[in-house]
């Protein structure tokens, strides 16, 4: 019996998978700086924009930035995005440049007597944020979310390991995918192997320097009980994305 | 009188100006310690009041209570009168407001942290030219600071600055019973240019405020311990008869 599956983006790499993605699968893709993790998110969202509802987590970029290149590239933007960047920003990163100023240059006398901040305002954990979003979307769906370092660099390993549990369990359940970016070798053996052990398929990006110039690859490192299908395969940036070659 | 060289700041409390023959020293940063419910806040404010209604603007820094509940305190008392907080000549911070503009919501404060705390507070005393300050308690800023060294460096550092700015500053030390000498840390004392020592006092079953002066640089002074009375009027300081006491610890 075959799994009932989604296009990743590149049909060579449907191919070199399981005809594509089985739905209610977790990818994790890790790469380097530089090597095309965001582009390769970017094609996967074009990819289901047709028939399914797509969710952008982004924390590091603006929505326009987002729109605008999925144009450049001819795919249609028909996605829903979070940005928890632009949240992030508002919400903690505006206050510390604020404190920054204060520290360096002295609050001012008349801002003295001025209230701190709102009574009771409420911290926001982005972690919950982002699941309780996810919670709301209708199948057939994919969530994109780059990247995973915001949450790794702001909370404890495991919380952020137990968040992408329950998103999980939520994509298996109702039957969507799952795309997760990572900053490759950078987290400690806990952590990384955690990360690892939830995600069905691991596809790693990756740049080598030779005489004649940059080679990229993508590595499959490990697709749920099919261990025969890890490999290796080069790719390059056409005007319309990236494509596995030879 | 061989002290009369140097401008005193009035405390206002009659007793306490003729122990101190005139006053405090202007500029001088002290230390008021005692264990709790001996009136050292009663005392400071009315230290600051009575500067206020000399034309002295006075503020008071709270780090543990909020400024507003302290109003109320001060309402039943009959030399306090609220306009001072409107015109301004009274004024009154919550250092936690503070706190969290200066991002300084934590346990511990680094060397940089207890520097832009005093930067910050020299601040405020220069640019509203404030010349009566009391920090409420010294105690509860220490707590953050790591080591001897860095209370040091911040009542050294504050004292300074506060003084060529001509601030008459107290600092309300809470004194453990279980402390020994006159402040939490032992650093405190050592620094400060005066102490005034509050304690309590049992005599024929009745538990008596004391006050003493310690040390006062920049004037002759009584050491002998007077007894504090905490009335409508305001302090009231009397001799103490000795007879049937005994010092409570």
């Amino acid at each position: 019996m075959a799994f009932k599956t989604v296009s990743i983006g590149l049909p060579l790499l449907d191919k070199a998978l399981m005809d594509g993605v089985p739905e209610g699968y977790t990818i994790l893709l890790s790469g380097s700086p530089g090597s095309g993790t965001e582009l390769f998110a970017k094609q996967f969202a074009a990819a289901g924009s047709k028939e399914e509802n797509v969710m952008y987590i982004t924390t590091t970029e603006r929505d326009e930035d987002i729109i605008t290149t999925m144009k450049n590239f001819g795919w249609e933007p028909n996605i829903q995005i979070v940005n928890v960047g632009a949240e992030y920003y508002h919400k903690v990163l505006e206050k510390e440049l604020i404190i920054s100023k204060y520290r360096e240059e002295g609050i001012p006398v008349n801002e003295i007597f001025a209230p701190a901040r709102k009574k009771k305002e409420k911290e926001i954990n982005f972690l919950t944020m982002i699941t309780y979003e996810i919670s709301k979307l209708k199948p057939p769906f994919r969530i994109i979310i780059d990247s995973l370092d915001f949450f790794l660099n702001n909370y404890d390993g495991p919380k952020v390991i137990s968040a992408l549990r329950t998103i999980k369990a939520h994509a298996q359940y109702y039957g969507g995918v799952v795309l997760v970016t990572m900053m490759k070798d950078v987290y400690d053996t806990h952590t990384q192997s955690g990360v690892e052990q939830l995600a069905d398929i691991i596809l790693e990006m990756d740049m080598l320097r030779t005489p004649k110039g940059f080679v990229n690859h993508i590595i499959i490192k490990k697709v749920r009980n099919h261990p025969e299908k890890a490999g290796i395969f080069k790719y390059q940036i056409y005007e319309k994305g990236l494509k596995i070659v030879g | 009188m061989a002290d009369s060289g140097r401008d005193r700041c009035k405390t206002g409390i009659a007793g306490l100006d003729s122990i101190l023959n005139g006053g405090i020293p202007r500029g001088n940063t002290i230390l008021i310690t005692g264990s709790c419910g001996t009136g050292k806040t009663t005392l400071s404010l009315e230290f600051l009041v009575h500067g206020a209604l000399m034309g002295e603007r006075s503020m008071y820094i709270s780090v543990t209570e909020a400024p507003e509940k302290l109003v109320d305190n001060m309402i039943t008392y009959d030399f306090f009168d609220k306009k001072l907080i409107n015109e301004k000549k009274l004024i009154l911070v919550d250092l936690q407001e503070i706190y969290v503009k200066l991002g300084l919501e934590k346990l511990e404060f680094t060397l940089e942290d207890v520097n832009i705390l005093v930067s910050q507070i020299v601040k405020i005393v220069k640019e509203l030219g404030i010349k009566r300050l009391v920090i409420d308690s010294i105690t509860s800023i220490c707590y953050r600071l790591t080591s001897k060294e860095e209370i040091r460096e911040f009542i050294l550092h504050l004292g300074k600055e506060l003084s060529d700015l001509g601030c008459t500053t107290i600092l309300i030390s809470e004194l453990l019973h279980s402390s020994e000498g006159y402040s939490q840390y032992g650093v405190e004392e050592a620094i400060a240019d005066g102490i005034i020592f509050m304690g309590n006092l049992e005599r024929r079953g009745d538990l008596l405020r004391t006050i003493q002066v310690i040390k006062m640089r920049g004037t002759t002074h009584s050491r002998a311990k007077y007894v504090l009375d905490l009335t409508p009027i305001g302090v009231l300081l009397a001799p103490l008869l000795k007879g049937g006491s005994s010092e409570v610890t």
